[in-house]
């Protein structure tokens, strides 16, 4: 654990002070499950897990934004405006050498306008932390999850598939697997299924349903598990006929690969988003107008002189994260010194968890966070 | 016993502890267990210094990475689920040729449109959206899964914890599918569940698992020496044959022969006599050269099984100490 010094604290807490955050001490334990339902099983081998005499698993936190948002929402009403200041220990198994006791410090904020500004002004307030404690100047990288979505709405790619391609944005190995799959029409027997589709082709959902239904019937498979026979006949139909047409449309795929390359400073980048956006008539509309007030306010907002640059395919895997995130690094290092992003869903998850809101609800909030162990040791 | 004895952890019952038993026989090596059953500990007819600990398989793989005993006879999925990362804690020292199972991984057989781990990665990434919870995969092997999972990019899906009758899980509702070990399906198709294509994860056998924390003393790699020269000479012997034969040249014709067989593993180890020639070979090729030796004359060839080959070297001996020196023992 780093020693923080008298001077590090107090720079910090006039930091804190300038962005108007207000500094909340947050529990240190929580129950496991919290984490796990919420970030997904992979974070369940990073968590320090011990079990209570009850039974339930309860982990050390692993990080500050669901805590803060937990906070939150136990103090009134979900979609007030707050700012919430977080340091302290976090707790995580990490693969390499890193202790799994470290230090963040972070500032969560919740406002139900949360317009461009407000995630300008976390990245400026994350870029000063940085600068204050490190004395070194980082490289913003921002990335939104919302060009990708208008750019395949814009496309007409088919509702699962928009939802998939979304679910796999942020990490590229992923992504161009799924775009490979579209592309090659599936990978196994392109033959049955395509001639099963052919026959069910132009069939009302609830045709198909019952010849499935039929079907499995026949087979005597009566258990179906956890998901309904509908559910199953429409992906089936989905694949087949994914498969009849041997790929998606090429030259769809050709754009999105195409969109997904674009990266480099701002200005380079907003010029080619505009060329190529005029190129493929206009798929990014609204998107792109919002990104570029959102990357006019965040240039606005931060230091002179901050290096700046975006990248499209540029994201977080993570349910909750709902659109615009960044990350900052030190020049020749790989590891991330400060990460953030929007975050709308998470507080309606939470809420519904506590049955304090409704599920869908989006309350804008963004946060960051710095990982002052990683500052200490490029000093 | 002596106040340091080497510790072989052996699975307490069944068959794989008839095969463990049968697999020492096979070198010479007698597991006894006075008292019968009941007993937790017994020792090796024929070797000092050796003490057997009777143990559950699974046990047996956590021990090994403790240190508490030295050698074990265990799955390879016990140890890659119970160690994160085996080799800094064990080493898989002999496959044993049984307790052959897979871990895999499979879906409920009315799952028409999953087939494979694209697949399943699909509908794991709908399933939030349609019922509220992510993909549910009950399992006793979670690290396994995880690490599978992870390699296909799969991450909306959470762990249920199943410690027996996993393959039930589906049918009662408690979980969407199962990772688990099966031999012959059967209890799967019980269950109408299948195998994902690509949903094999691990093919596992039992293995003799050297443990790299154990305390290493004198005694221990003086037994664990005789040991592996007597596993590794009646492997060595297992699968080859004696070839004898007389020839009035035997010098020559053994030469020619060990030339054209070069290639199939046979080998002169008392060199090229005159009057009659004596060789070593697999046995999937004795029969090639008993027909080429009466071609070239041999009145009479004999074959023989052998039951031990001792070597001067000894490299499982000789890859255990340099493992034991790399970790630093």
């Amino acid at each position: 654990m780093p020693h923080f010094s008298q001077e590090m604290r107090a720079e910090l807490a006039s930091q804190f002070e300038a962005a108007g955050a207000r500094l909340i001490n947050l529990p240190i334990l929580y129950s496991a499950d919290l984490f796990v339902d919420l970030i997904g099983e992979d974070i369940r081998r990073r968590l320090y897990i011990a079990d209570a005499a009850n039974g339930e698993a309860m982990a050390l936190r692993p990080e500050f934004t669901i805590p803060a948002c937990l906070h939150h929402i136990s103090h009134g009403d979900v979609s007030r405006k707050a700012s919430y200041a977080c340091f302290g220990p976090v707790f995580r198994q990490r693969a390499d050498d890193e202790p799994g006791e470290f230090h963040q410090a972070g500032i969560e904020q919740i406002d139900p306008e949360g317009g461009v500004e407000f995630d300008a002004t976390s990245v400026a307030r994350a870029v000063a932390m940085v600068e204050a404690l490190s004395a070194n100047k980082a490289i913003v990288t921002v990335g939104d999850l919302g060009l990708f979505s208008a750019l395949l709405t814009a496309l007409g790619t088919p509702t699962v598939w928009q939802r998939r391609l979304e679910g796999a944005f942020g990490d590229r190995s992923v992504l161009d697997r799924m775009l490979r799959r579209l592309e090659e029409g599936g990978s196994d027997n392109h033959g049955a299924s395509a001639g099963l589709a052919r026959i069910l082709e132009g069939k009302e959902p609830q045709d198909v349903r019952e010849a499935v239904e039929e079907m499995l019937d026949i087979a005597g498979l009566s258990a179906v598990g956890g998901r309904s026979v509908g559910d199953i006949a429409e992906r089936y139909m989905e694949k087949a006929e994914l498969a009849a047409m041997a790929g998606w449309d090429k030259d769809k795929l050709a754009i999105i690969a195409r969109f997904l390359a674009i990266s480099g400073s701002l200005e380079e980048s907003l010029s080619a988003l505009k060329a190529f956006n005029e190129a493929e008539g206009n798929p990014l509309g609204e998107a792109l107008a919002l990104l570029e007030q959102r990357l006019e306010a965040i240039k606005a907002a931060v230091p002179e002189g901050t290096k700046l640059q975006f990248k499209a395919d540029f994201g977080r895997r993570l349910d909750y994260y709902s659109g615009f995130n960044f990350e900052l690094h030190f020049q020749g290092q790989s590891k991330p010194v400060a990460g953030g992003g929007r975050y709308d869903r998470l507080l309606g998850l939470l809420a519904n968890r506590s049955g304090k809101g409704k599920e869908g609800e989006a309350v804008p909030a963004i946060g960051f966070v710095v990982w002052l162990d990683r500052l200490f040791k490029s000093n | 016993m002596s106040k340091s004895p080497l510790i072989i952890a052996v699975p307490s019952k069944g068959r794989l502890q008839e095969n463990t038993n049968a697999f020492f026989a096979r070198a010479g090596l007698d597991v006894a267990r006075p008292g019968g059953a009941r007993n937790y500990r017994g020792h090796l007819t024929g070797i000092d210094n050796v003490e057997i600990a009777f143990l559950s398989a699974s046990e047996i793989a956590k021990e090994l990475k403790a240190g508490s005993v030295h050698l074990g006879v265990t799955g390879e999925d016990l140890i890659r689920e119970h160690l994160a990362s085996p080799e800094s804690y064990v080493d898989l020292l002999i496959k044993l040729g049984f307790g052959h199972a897979n871990v895999i991984i499979a879906v409920p057989k009315a799952w028409i449109d999953v087939r494979n781990m694209e697949d399943l990665g699909d509908v794991a990434m709908d399933m939030p959206a349609r019922y509220g919870h992510r993909l549910r995969v009950a399992t006793k092997y979670i690290n396994l899964t995880r690490a599978f999972f992870a390699s296909h990019g799969i991450i909306d899906y959470k762990i249920v914890e199943s410690l027996g009758a996993t393959e039930g899980a589906p049918a009662t509702g408690s979980a969407d599918i199962i990772v688990d070990i099966t031999s012959t399906g059967s209890t799967l198709e019980a269950n109408n569940l299948k195998i994902l294509e690509d949903g094999v994860m691990l093919r596992s056998e039992a293995n003799l698992v050297a443990s790299l924390t154990a305390d290493w003393s004198e005694e221990a790699r003086s037994a664990l020496g005789q040991i592996l020269d007597r596993i590794q000479a009646e492997e060595a012997a297992r699968n080859r044959r004696e070839i004898s034969a007389a020839h009035f040249d035997a010098a020559m014709v053994s030469q020619q022969i060990c030339d054209e067989f070069e290639h199939e593993g046979i080998s002169a180890p008392f060199g090229h006599n005159e009057h009659f020639l004596r060789l070593h070979a697999p046995q999937r090729v004795v029969y090639a050269i008993a027909c080429r030796l009466r071609e070239l004359g041999a009145m009479s060839v004999s074959v023989s099984q052998l039951d031990y080959i001792f070597e001067a070297s000894n490299p499982l001996f000789e890859h255990m100490k340099q493992r034991l020196e790399d970790a630093g023992i």
